[in-house]
């Protein structure tokens, strides 16, 4: 298969974009597209701190990797979760990739704030593991970007993460859920801007990427992601998406341009927000959930005060 | 030709294009890349030699 740029041997086949290229003319082409989503979606500007919620998987490595590239002043987080062997080994794989690039990482440490890791907090709060990652990377990566000077926060979701996201919230018509489906969330008082340059290309372009680079990244997943509904639905979509290239950024795109009508839900949300009686950071009840968790783990204290010193900086 | 794929190794005795092998795999080419032993990634067409060397990556990841 020829290159349709330059004619040379293709090394990746795009059926969504009907293109065949080389490996110089795949990377102008995807660091092309991120750039007009950055800036056809207003994410942010090269005046903008940037900071990269990073895993040491494909999709947030190789967004550190072309924002910096793009020359955008950026910085990444790592949370060391505390899940045994895969914490380590996806940490590892970051901070060989934050010194080979000579990039910025800063590492919040759960294992400290907690004095135990993720599933030992939802063995303590009985609930399961996934749930409270989230509440804790999502209170984690806010404050830390806020209490540091950045006013983004830019995490690596791809094409196939949102589209699955939208295909599942729209099973169940969770209006709640849809409401958040979006390119980019505006900051507020007490929460940053967030963003997904990525929104609207393909873990297949953005692992092709990694791989063409050099990027030494975690295949392994987290072993409590086994079984998730929404591997589920990405199966089915790139079942949909062999048979009819370009679904997925044809679901996701005329979701974007439609999405307004959910702007009732939106608003009754934004109504509902206050600010946590420990923290002072954004929640729907009187304290957050991180806080809720703190409280409950005799942590409340470190909460509101000490946060930042489970950070380091590499 | 030796297929690794997820730390497995698949043996094929003919040589066959990139197409084929998944299909044969029954693996969807929307989930899975091929990396040459060179590291350089094949398209669909490539026709990989019997005494070749390839690994298969999955792409997709998230919980």
């Amino acid at each position: 298969m020829k290159c349709k740029i330059c004619g040379g041997t293709a090394q990746i086949e795009l059926r969504n974009h009907n293109i065949a290229l080389c490996k110089k003319d795949f990377f102008n082409f995807f660091e092309r597209r991120v750039s007009k989503t950055i800036s056809g979606y207003k994410l942010f500007n090269k005046e903008d701190k940037i900071l990269v919620a990073v895993s040491g998987g494909k999709d947030s490595l190789s967004l550190l990797y072309v924002l910096n590239k793009l020359g955008f002043n950026c910085s990444g987080l790592y949370i060391h979760l505390g899940i045994g062997e895969y914490s380590e080994i996806s940490l590892k794989k970051c901070e060989a990739f934050v010194k080979k690039y000579n990039l910025e990482l800063n590492v919040f440490y759960v294992n400290r704030f907690f004095s135990c890791g993720i599933c030992e907090i939802a063995k303590k709060m009985k609930r399961n593991s996934c749930s409270i990652c989230g509440i804790v990377k999502r209170y984690v990566m806010n404050r830390f970007g806020l209490e540091t000077g950045f006013n983004v926060l830019a995490t690596g979701h791809n094409l196939d993460d949102e589209s699955a996201q939208l295909f599942g919230s729209l099973l169940s018509f969770d209006l709640v859920r849809l409401e958040k489906e979006k390119i980019f969330l505006p900051g507020k008082e007490k929460a940053l801007k967030k963003v997904k340059p990525f929104s609207l290309i393909t873990e297949r372009e953005i692992a092709a990427y990694c791989i063409m680079n050099g990027i030494d990244y975690i295949y392994e997943e987290c072993p409590y992601s086994k079984g998730a509904t929404s591997l589920v639905y990405k199966s089915a979509l790139n079942l949909v998406e062999e048979r009819s290239p370009g679904t997925k950024l044809r679901f996701l795109k005329a979701f974007i341009e439609k999405g307004h009508i959910f702007k009732k839900v939106e608003q009754s949300l934004e109504d509902e927000s206050k600010y946590c009686t420990n923290c002072g950071y954004l929640t729907y009840r009187d304290m957050c959930n991180f806080c809720i968790i703190a409280n409950r783990l005799s942590r409340k204290d470190e909460a509101r005060v000490n946060f930042l010193n489970n950070v380091e900086k590499l | 030709m030796q297929v690794e794929l997820d730390g497995k190794i698949i043996n094929f005795e003919s040589s066959m294009t990139v197409k084929e092998i998944l299909k044969k795999l029954n693996l969807n080419p929307e989930v899975y890349l091929v990396v040459l032993d060179n590291n350089e990634l094949a398209t669909s067409d490539r026709m990989i030699g019997k005494d070749q060397k390839i690994k298969i990556i999955r792409v997709v990841s998230g919980g």
